[in-house]
């Protein structure tokens, strides 16, 4: 190895060791190495330079090795430049500093290379949309020397758009970008070489969860002294449940509950130390336990959510009822409501107020999203046994829940959560819904009757109106056209595909006649409201415009 | 570096021009399944079903975020044009570009501020407001009324075409027992002549 180095004149160290391998143990895997003053980790793109040739290549570091030779060598997937494949790209659009990343089976998709042929490293950041995908900041994205979101296939050279699980047989969590503390400490995938790599897997179990990397040395400090039994086997296993965890939380429901009252946010936040605690005391025992893991990892990563602040707040999801989340998420809804109402300055300070006890994150209402889905729809059956829903008519069909809180409060001071009615293909096109549930049934009716005595206008010339929901639709309504024969005589098979796939209908098959059936139907019901629509519309403007003051 | 809201507002109608809102969905269809039925179609980024709560009974439908608009409108024209059915026959679902007050929580509309006034008694428009607040309400009544009817009709398809389909399988039945029927006499036959 020494004289290695004496040739190239450049330094070399190796880092973290991997595995061995080979037929006498004689080749060592290494996540690492140091060359040239530069760090180097698996996965880590790079150029590489070959005699000869101007332009470097892009490849991605998928194995390092030193064999028994003591020669060093890394295995490259590489990544292709627009200008290599430009012979299939045809007109497919691509960004100026994109490159493709090599996938499926065949020559193009990687090669061995003697490690010295390294030129550099070369920040690459993907900008999938995928959800599984950490997306890159407006930062990063500037620094980024390329970005891919695309890969080519070599066998047959097609671009593809979608990501399996495995690029080019890289499995795909790292070929998306990695967290900031994860490209800190390497995935950590087997052997741990001490605490460090404990502290760090811990860490990036909880970044994982996309936590913004603001502070990456809080989770660790929080979780490292803690956590003492993490192994690295189930590290392994836990990063592989976060990413799929990661993927399942996106697409579940995200209940948390909404309270618009200041009065419990004190209590919220002693439960928020609870909460801290409880977390450490359970990722300590459950560490293993496959189940629970997608309980407590939110837990640990809550908290360095709520120090953090990290306004683009996507992810933590899972976790139901944390009081924790509570708090942050009820905070931006107030603070928008200082932004943007104008009338009532005794108001905004009354809110001002309640905003104060808490860390104030940045309000954020795209992601207010996450804590309301399912709880509001209980929360709906339960209101109306209690008599404090209303529904309101009329609203502009732009407006966001939070803007029909807002009215609510100073036009009937009353406080209430309120979520839009969205819409729907047969939704009536001149005004928008909100179901609005009250504290108090005695509130509810003050705002009814005040509602129906008086007139709150809007603009647009848009009166507010309210009804009582006499009845909400159950969750179950029957669904028509759906049929499925029952079919003892012909085969299992045909049964189990005929009902889990989805396809389109063939011309010569009935199947294909109901169907077009079905779409008749659809063709005939969709300019009955069409019909209806424009008459109302027409009744509406016929009305404002006697308008006098308009 | 925080985006401004008009900034947020911008890159969240983008991802309403990415977005494909299906209909006529079975009402037990999991995540997964539209997932591994859209794929075809490219990258599904994320999947939200639309909750069904409402004066008029929003029908089973979802909010599916595909990699780029391209997508969205690939699987929109190819929707159209064949019918084309998940989990379930033989209705088939519905594909419409989304619009953006279909999600649940959009961002506001930067600049927005709500002015509200609660008119007077006396005022000349207050006639006009009452009437319009008592057309609104009907017209919400007359929109549920449609519905049920809509609901009526697609019930009697619904049965028309189980009718249809029981027959053509007892059809189907009767070929299949003939055929084996008409085996069975011809093996019977040989087996005698042996």
């Amino acid at each position: 190895m020494v004289e290695v180095d004496d040739v190239a004149n450049l330094e070399f160290n190796w880092g973290k060791k991997r595995g061995v391998g080979g037929k006498r143990k004689e080749v060592q895997f290494y996540e690492s190495f140091t060359y040239d003053g530069v760090d180097y980790n698996l996965y880590d793109s790079v150029y590489m330079v070959k005699e000869g040739e101007p332009e470097p290549y892009i490849g991605k570091l998928i194995k390092i090795w030193e064999s028994g030779d003591k020669s060093k060598k890394v295995k490259v997937q590489w990544f292709f430049q627009p200008s290599e494949i430009s012979r299939w790209l045809d007109d497919v659009s691509v960004l100026e500093n994109e490159i493709f990343l090599a996938t499926g089976e065949g020559v193009g998709l990687a090669n061995v290379n003697p490690l010295e042929a390294i030129a550099g490293k070369c920040n690459v950041v993907c900008t999938s949309k995928d959800s599984r995908n950490h997306q890159p900041s407006e930062e990063e994205l500037k620094l980024a020397d390329y970005v891919f979101y695309r890969t080519f296939d070599v066998g047959s050279c097609t671009i593809l758009d979608k990501m399996d699980d495995k690029v080019g047989g890289t499995e795909v969590r790292f070929v998306f970008n990695k967290k900031e503390s994860e490209a800190a400490c390497a995935v950590p995938e087997r052997i741990p070489d001490g605490k460090d790599e404990k502290e760090c897997a811990v860490a990036c179990n909880a970044v994982e969860f996309n936590t913004l990397s603001t502070t990456v040395g809080q989770p660790e400090s929080l979780l490292g002294e803690e956590v003492t039994a993490s192994k690295a086997g189930t590290v392994k296993d836990e990063l592989e449940m976060a990413t799929d965890t990661k993927v399942k939380a996106e697409k579940r429901p995200q209940p948390a509950n909404f309270h618009s009252d200041s009065e419990e946010k004190p209590s919220k936040k002693a439960k928020k130390d609870d909460v801290i605690k409880s977390s450490v005391d359970k990722s300590r025992k459950k560490l293993v336990e496959r189940g629970s893991d997608v309980k407590t990892m939110p837990t640990a990563a809550d908290v360095p959510a709520e120090n953090t602040k990290s306004g683009n707040n996507v992810p933590i999801r899972q976790a139901k009822d944390k009081p924790s989340k509570q708090g942050k998420v009820d905070c931006p809804r107030k603070e928008k409501n200082i932004n943007n109402i104008e009338k009532g300055p005794s108001n905004k300070e009354k809110l001002g107020n309640k905003t104060k006890g808490l860390s104030g994150g940045r309000p954020d209402v795209d992601n207010s999203k996450w804590f309301r889905q399912s709880p509001f729809e209980d929360r709906v059956e339960i209101a109306q046994k209690d008599g404090t829903i209303l529904m309101l008519h009329n609203l502009d069909p732009e407006y966001v829940s939070g803007e029909v809180e807002d009215i609510i409060w100073h036009a009937l001071k009353e406080h209430c959560s309120a979520k839009m009615v969205q819409r729907t293909k047969i939704s009536t096109p001149h005004s928008g819904q909100a179901i609005v549930i009250f504290k108090t049934r005695d509130g509810t009716e003050r705002a009814m009757t005040k509602l129906n005595e008086g007139c709150l206008m809007l603009p647009n010339g848009r009166p507010l109106v309210c009804s009582t929901p006499s009845t909400f639709p159950g969750k179950q309504s029957t669904f028509y056209g759906h049929l499925v024969i029952d079919n003892k005589t012909l085969g299992q098979r045909e049964k189990k595909g005929a009902v889990s796939t989805s396809h389109c209908s063939q011309p010569n098959t009935i199947e294909y006649d109901m169907a077009m059936e079905w779409c008749l139907l659809q063709a005939r019901s969709d300019s009955w409201w069409k019909r209806l629509y424009k008459k109302q519309g027409l009744e509406l403007r016929r009305l404002k415009a006697t308008f006098k003051s308009k | 570096m925080e985006p401004s809201a008009e900034a947020k507002y911008a890159a969240f109608k983008e991802k309403v021009k990415r977005t494909v809102y299906l209909e006529n969905l079975n009402p037990q269809l999991t995540d997964a399944v539209i997932r591994t039925a859209l794929n075809q179609f490219g990258n599904v980024v994320n999947i939200q079903f639309v909750p069904n709560f409402g004066l008029e009974n929003i029908r089973y439908a979802a909010l599916v975020e595909m990699g780029d608009a391209k997508q969205a409108n690939q699987i929109i024209t190819e929707i159209a044009n064949n019918p084309f059915m998940i989990s379930g026959k033989p209705r088939p679902v519905r594909a419409f570009a989304a619009e953006i007050e279909m999600f649940p929580f959009h961002p506001r509309k930067p600049g927005g501020k709500v002015p509200w006034v609660w008119l007077d008694k006396k005022d000349p428009d207050f006639e006009v407001a009452q009437k319009i607040k008592d057309t609104v309400l009907k017209h919400a009544s007359e929109a549920s009324s449609l519905f049920q009817q809509q609901l009526l009709e697609e019930e009697k398809t619904h049965k028309r075409q189980a009718e249809t389909l029981k027959a053509n399988y007892k059809k189907k039945l009767l070929r299949h027992k003939y055929v084996i029927l008409d085996k069975g006499a011809v093996k019977l036959a040989e087996h005698s002549v042996k």
